[in-house]
Order: structure tokens, then C-alpha cells, then sequence
């Protein structure tokens, strides 16, 4: 006597249903990381949002792909379902390309490439509303979104050759996700099946579902707590930081990302910033600052840069109640990216020097002192 | 009831209690992860009840899937409830003692002792008869909703303080009962009276329920904080000579030690110890009322006054001596005795001890 009944359309269903449940928890992960760096204006974070946008139009295409496998009995209705997973398996790739089709990813690829990818992409997304389903026409135009795919995997690999660091580990992780589902797609796929794996569906398709559900752990790896995509030669264009006291017109701290020996002692740290240049400067600045205020009659309104010739110095200021402190980074490109490293510095600082700022008349005459064990995060930052 | 489940109702049922199963996993893989992540000094047996109780419960959801939908052989599929039903108490036993190992209730592990009677005469009797153990299963039950009633009250002792979440614990508990209610909807007694609609109903409220109270969950600060916050009394920092920089009392009905007595003569037994025993990092010298727990950096000391000997306390010590080095390492190297530049310690102190109620 059988001690089980197994159905195997079942298993497959429940294997497929807790792929989608989970790519849908990575991919809500993967827009909630592109929503917190959203204000930071940052080109690049809008990969985060492609691959989130691109794993839930893709599982959904899977999904109405299982429910039209399992449960759908009635032709027209299969003929409906059919159509409905290839656009969303098509748009997956389509939403993907347009959103790194913008000037930001000009490095990794031209971006008149990919605006002609989208729209030869929009070819057989327009195709499934006309053409009938099986139709030799259909299939031929369906291959062309092979050709996007492709060229989808070729902009992360150029993507993963030109990143460094944490990122370029993270994005492997989520490249070979992306080939693993990729893969599922195909195998998964009514092309395949029917064509090439009829004998063996069922073992192939529970093992895809099985890969899928593993796949989506790997892509975690990769999304956990993603940094701020940076551009990518921003640090080859740091010059010098200061950090000011507007209140007395001193400077705090300072900080030169030419000099590799940086970690001076206190004393020379201490000539550093009694050295005219610097002192100057730090004057200088707070003195801009109120010429302008005084000429427009806007106290409320702060300068956010100032260029001169192919330099410039970015600003911000503490907040509230630090906002006596101002931040001044020399640059010598003006990158999206160095705006947000400097809020970076910001927060981090006012985060390391919390109690100390809140009480700063009480170190007076030893700020240089207290606030130069600031290089180790400074160093951890551009690391 | 008709074993396997047939009918309209099959599919709609095993997704959802596939859906279950999996959250469970899912929250009690996190749970376990966050016990493991954190350094040995700050880790919390707490985090381990919560991960050992939600895993073991989706092993058991899991078991109780296959059985009821898979298995057709009556006798096996019994054998196999069985197993489901100790796993059950066995994950009610992790919980409680992970719980009481903190924490005494009504007496040292009895409640562990309690449920341990019950399992290991559950497993005699799987073992050597036929009998169904459904009874123990429902006796460990019924124990569970006992300790989980004082265990939540022992909860919002700690958690008074903190307003914000004082506030919040009423739904904490509310998820509690609906968790427990959804879970009493699902048992076999209640779904042959109301059929399998009601077992549906349950298992939904289950996965609401455990989706709420993790929610919550990860809104409190780290368990290690309900360990420690009532058995700090005082902190001094005082530098390697002896002298005294910053005090801090945290409970107001204190004895006051004057504080340059005590560095100067804290300082000189730690370093009497070290001597001795030849052996650099904490001292902690205990009494049956107090214990003073003293670590020194590179040149401050820092010393608590407390209850007990935690880890999670020494652990928040040396991160105050680093923090504090960290920032006046430069001025500590040539310092000239100005006390005023060390008044920002009470806000790193704040930050780091977390005194502020939020």
C-alpha cells in the first residue's frame, strides 16, 4: 500500500509560489535601498532600482506562469495567461535597460546603445497583442528579446569590471542571481519544455524551482545593506577638507587627500592649520559668506560652492544644533558624488564628535588636539 | 475528518500554511542570525528562544503538512503526527529555558523542569506504545500560555521605562493572544467540531500574528539592555594617576563613594592584581550585594558599580574607555590637568549607557 500521494504539480507550485514570495521580499529590499539614497541624487543608485523593478516583473511573469500550468484549463484563457507572462518577462528587461539607458552609466555603456535595445525590445511587446500564440512569426520576434538579455549581461559584466570594492563583490553576487534566474526562466519556459525536455519536465522543473528559491539567497547576499553607488573616479578628485567653527573663525580640522602621510603627529597637525594658507582660507570662507548675506539681505540663504577656475569647494553645514560648523571640500570636479561623501563627512562626524560639539567651550584652545583622531574614519571612509 | 484533505479546500490551505511555514523559517533564521552576529559579551539568550521556538514550530507546521495532505496510510500518518507533537513540546522546552536561564520565575527552571517531565514521557510513550501523546502535547500547551502570561509581565517590567514602547506593548500583546488563539483554531479537536474553513482562518491568524510580533520585536532596543538597565548603579572614569574625571550615579538613593578615594584605590588594587596574577584586561571584584567591575585603556580607568557581574556591562565599559580614548587620545598624551575639557563625556556616556528615556 502507498504511504504517500504525491502531486508533483502541487510540490512544483509551492517550490515556484516561495521563489516568488522571497524574490518579492529582495526586490521590495532592492527599492527601499534606492528610496533611502534617492535625495542624494546619485545617477547610479538607479541600478537599485532596475534590479528591484526587473525581479518583480519577472516573478510575476513566473507566477501568472504557474497559476496558467497548474490551474487554467480553458483555452482562451491559457492563450491569456500566455500573453500576459511574456509581457511582464519582456517589460522585466525593458523597464531594467531604460532605467540604465541615462547619461550617469555613459561609462559602462554608450546610452544610445541601450535606447536602441528598448526600442527593438518594444518589437515583440507589441507583437503578443497581434500575433496568435505558436505562431512561427511570434516566436521568431520572441528571440529578439534574447538579444536584450544578452545585452543585459553584458552591461553588468562591464559594470562588475570598471566597480571596485564592496560594491563590485556585491554586484557579482547579484550577477550570478540574475544568470541562475535567467536560467530558471529558460527551463521553466513552454519553448523548452515542450521542445526539448519533455521526457524529464517534471525533475527539471522541480529542480529549477529549487535553484530559484536558492538563487534568491545568493541576490541577498548581494543587496544586504548596499552602499551608495559613488561614481566611479570620485576620489581621484578630492583635494582638501575643512572643517570650521563659525562661531570664533577657527578652523577644526583639517584634512589634505594628496598627502599620503596624513597621519601627522599633533604638532604638525597643529602647524598645518596655522599655516597662513589655511588660515586664510578658513576666514576667507566664513568672510564670503557674510559679504553675500549682507549684499542680498538673506541671512537664512548658505553658499553651496564656490568655483575658481577648474577647482571648486562644496559646501554644507552642520544641523541643528551644530550649525556653527561649516564643511568646505576642495575638489577639483564637480560630481554629484563629492556631495554626498562631504554629507557623509558631515554626519559622521557630528555622529563621532556628538558630546564633544555639544559642549565645545569647554576644549577651547585644544580643538585641534581632540578633533584630529578624526582621521581614522576619515581614512575608513575613503578607503 | 478525512485524511489526506480532498476537496475544494486543499490547495488554497496548503499554500497558505506552505506560506507559514516558510515566514516562520524565514523569522526564526533571522533571529538566530542576529544572536550570532553580535560580539559573545553582548549576546542574548532571548534572541536564541524566540529563533529555537519559531523553527522548531515551522518544523512542526511542515510535519503537519505532509501528514495531513500527503500521507494516505493511517497508521503511518499517526507515527508521524506523533513526531509533530514532540516537536512541538520540544520547542516549548527551548523557549522556556532559554527564558528562565536569565531569568527566575516562581523557581529556578521550573517551568523547564516541567516540560522536560512532559517530554521525556511523551518520548517513552511514543516509543514503547501505540497511544496517541496528544495529551502532553495539550498539558505543554497549557503551561506555555501560563509562562507566556507571567514572562509578558516580567516584559513590560522592563519595558516601562521606555515610553514609546510602553505605549506600543499593548498590540504586543494582543498579537500574543492571536497567535494562540489562531493556533487553538488549527488544532484537530476544533477543526473536526467546525471543519477545515476554521483551520484556514487559524493558520492566517498566525502568520499575521508572527508577522506583527517580530515587527515589534525589531522595533525594541537589543534584549541586552533589559539585562542591564536596572543593575547599573554608578560609573567613574578616572585617569591612570588616580584622578578622578567623571562621575555618573544612575539610580538617585545611592550611598556616594567620594570619588578620588575610590580611583585612587581601585587603581592601585587593579594594579596589584595584575601583578599577581599576571593578567591585563577586567577586574571584577563581587560581593553579595555589589559588584565592581573595572577596566583600564591606555590611560583612563573605568569603574561600575552594580548588581551582578554581566558581560553585557563590561562589554559597554570597554566601549566607553575606547570611545573616550578615541576622541582625547591626542590631549591625553600631554594633558595638563584641565578637568573642563572632559565635560562632553556625560553626553558620550549618555549615548553609549543610553540613559535617555525614549
Amino acid at each position: 500500500m502507498d504511504l504517500f500521494i504525491l502531486n508533483l504539480s502541487e510540490i512544483q507550485f509551492i517550490f515556484n509560489l516561495i521563489g516568488v514570495i522571497v524574490g518579492y521580499q529582495i526586490s521590495f529590499y532592492f527599492i527601499n535601498q534606492f528610496r533611502k539614497f534617492k535625495s542624494e541624487h546619485l545617477g547610479l543608485n538607479r541600478l537599485l532600482l532596475a534590479y528591484g523593478l526587473f525581479f518583480i516583473l519577472g516573478l510575476t511573469g513566473i507566477f501568472f506562469r504557474n497559476i496558467n500550468k497548474f490551474y487554467i484549463e480553458d483555452l482562451l484563457l491559457k492563450d491569456v495567461f500566455f500573453r500576459i507572462t511574456n509581457l511582464f518577462m519582456i517589460s522585466s528587461i525593458l523597464v531594467f535597460l531604460s532605467l540604465v539607458s541615462s547619461k550617469s552609466f555613459r561609462i559602462i555603456m554608450n546610452p544610445s546603445i541601450t535606447k536602441a535595445f528598448c526600442l527593438i525590445l518594444l518589437v515583440p511587446f507589441i507583437s503578443i497583442f497581434f500575433f496568435p500564440t505558436g505562431s512561427i512569426m511570434l516566436n521568431l520576434i520572441m528571440t529578439i528579446s534574447i538579444f536584450g538579455t544578452l545585452f543585459m549581461l553584458i552591461f553588468q559584466f562591464k559594470l562588475i569590471k570598471l566597480s571596485v570594492g564592496i560594491i563590485k563583490k556585491r554586484i557579482i553576487y547579484i550577477f550570478i542571481g540574475m544568470l541562475l534566474i535567467l536560467g530558471s526562466f529558460l527551463f521553466g519556459g513552454e519553448f523548452s519544455r515542450n521542445m526539448v525536455l519533455q521526457e524529464n519536465e517534471h525533475t527539471i522543473i522541480m529542480f529549477t524551482s529549487f535553484l530559484t528559491i536558492i538563487t534568491f539567497f545568493i541576490v541577498f547576499l548581494g543587496v544586504y545593506k548596499f552602499p551608495a553607488f559613488l561614481e566611479f573616479d570620485w576620489k581621484d578628485h578630492l583635494l582638501k577638507l575643512y572643517i570650521i567653527d563659525k562661531e570664533v573663525v577657527k578652523g577644526l580640522y583639517n584634512f589634505d587627500f594628496l598627502d599620503s602621510s596624513n597621519n601627522t603627529r599633533q604638532i604638525e597637525r597643529e602647524k598645518l592649520l596655522i599655516d597662513n594658507k589655511d588660515k586664510v582660507l578658513s576666514i576667507g570662507l566664513i568672510g564670503i559668506n557674510d559679504i553675500i548675506n549682507a549684499l542680498t539681505s538673506t541671512r537664512d540663504k548658505k553658499i553651496e560652492r564656490i568655483s575658481q577656475g577648474d577647482n571648486q569647494i562644496i559646501f554644507t553645514y552642520g544641523d541643528n544644533p551644530n550649525d556653527f560648523i561649516i564643511y568646505a571640500l576642495l575638489v577639483n570636479k564637480d560630481m554629484d558624488s563629492l556631495r554626498y561623501f562631504l554629507e557623509t563627512i558631515k554626519n559622521q562626524f557630528q555622529g563621532f564628535f556628538k558630546g564633544i560639539l555639544q559642549n565645545i567651550n569647554s576644549i577651547r584652545g585644544n580643538e585641534v588636539k581632540v578633533f584630529s583622531s578624526f582621521d581614522v574614519i576619515l581614512t575608513n571612509l575613503i578607503r | 475528518m478525512e485524511f489526506p484533505i480532498k476537496g475544494a479546500i486543499r490547495e488554497p490551505l496548503l499554500f497558505l500554511e506552505c506560506i507559514l511555514f516558510f515566514s516562520l523559517l524565514e523569522i526564526s533564521i533571522i533571529f538566530l542570525q542576529k544572536y550570532f552576529a553580535k560580539t559573545k559579551e553582548v549576546r542574548n539568550s532571548t534572541e536564541v528562544a524566540y529563533g529555537l521556538f519559531f523553527f522548531l514550530y515551522s518544523i512542526n507546521w511542515f510535519w503537519r503538512i505532509v501528514s495531513d495532505f500527503f500521507l494516505v496510510d493511517l497508521s503511518f500518518r499517526m507515527s508521524f503526527l506523533q513526531l509533530s507533537y514532540l516537536l512541538q513540546v520540544f520547542g516549548i522546552l527551548c523557549f522556556i529555558f532559554s527564558i528562565e536561564s536569565q531569568k527566575k520565575f516562581i523557581k529556578p527552571y521550573f517551568f523547564t523542569a516541567s516540560i522536560s517531565v512532559l517530554l521525556v514521557f511523551s518520548i517513552l510513550i511514543f516509543l514503547i506504545t501505540s497511544l496517541s501523546i496528544i495529551i502532553f502535547n495539550i498539558i505543554a500547551w497549557s503551561i506555555f500560555s501560563y509562562f507566556l502570561l507571567i514572562y509578558l509581565h516580567y516584559f513590560n517590567s522592563k519595558i516601562k521605562f521606555r515610553k514609546y514602547h510602553k505605549h506600543k506593548i499593548i498590540y504586543f500583546y494582543i498579537e500574543f493572544i492571536l497567535f494562540l488563539f489562531g493556533f487553538f483554531l488549527s488544532t484537530y479537536y476544533v477543526t473536526e467540531s467546525f471543519g477545515l474553513g476554521i483551520r484556514f482562518v487559524g493558520a492566517l491568524i498566525q502568520l499575521c500574528s508572527i508577522i506583527f510580533i517580530f515587527l515589534y520585536i525589531s522595533t525594541l532596543p537589543p534584549f541586552t539592555e533589559f539585562d542591564w538597565f536596572d543593575k547599573i548603579e554608578s560609573l567613574y572614569l578616572v585617569e591612570r594617576s588616580g584622578l578622578p574625571i567623571f562621575t555618573k550615579h544612575f539610580k538617585e538613593d545611592l550611598k556616594k563613594v567620594n570619588p578620588t578615594i575610590l580611583g585612587g584605590t581601585i587603581i592601585s588594587a587593579q594594579l596589584m592584581l595584575e601583578t599577581i596574577i599576571n593578567e591585563k584586561g577586567f577586574s571584577v571584584i563581587k560581593r553579595p550585594d555589589h559588584t565592581v567591575i573595572v577596566y583600564s585603556g591606555n590611560h583612563l580607568t573605568g569603574i561600575i558599580f552594580s548588581k551582578g557581574d554581566l558581560n553585557s556591562l563590561k562589554y559597554l565599559l570597554k566601549c566607553f574607555i575606547s570611545r573616550i580614548e578615541e576622541i582625547y587620545n591626542n590631549l591625553l598624551n600631554d594633558w595638563n590637568g584641565d578637568l573642563t575639557v572632559f565635560k562632553p563625556v556625560e553626553a558620550i556616556c549618555n549615548e553609549i549607557f543610553n540613559t535617555k528615556q525614549s
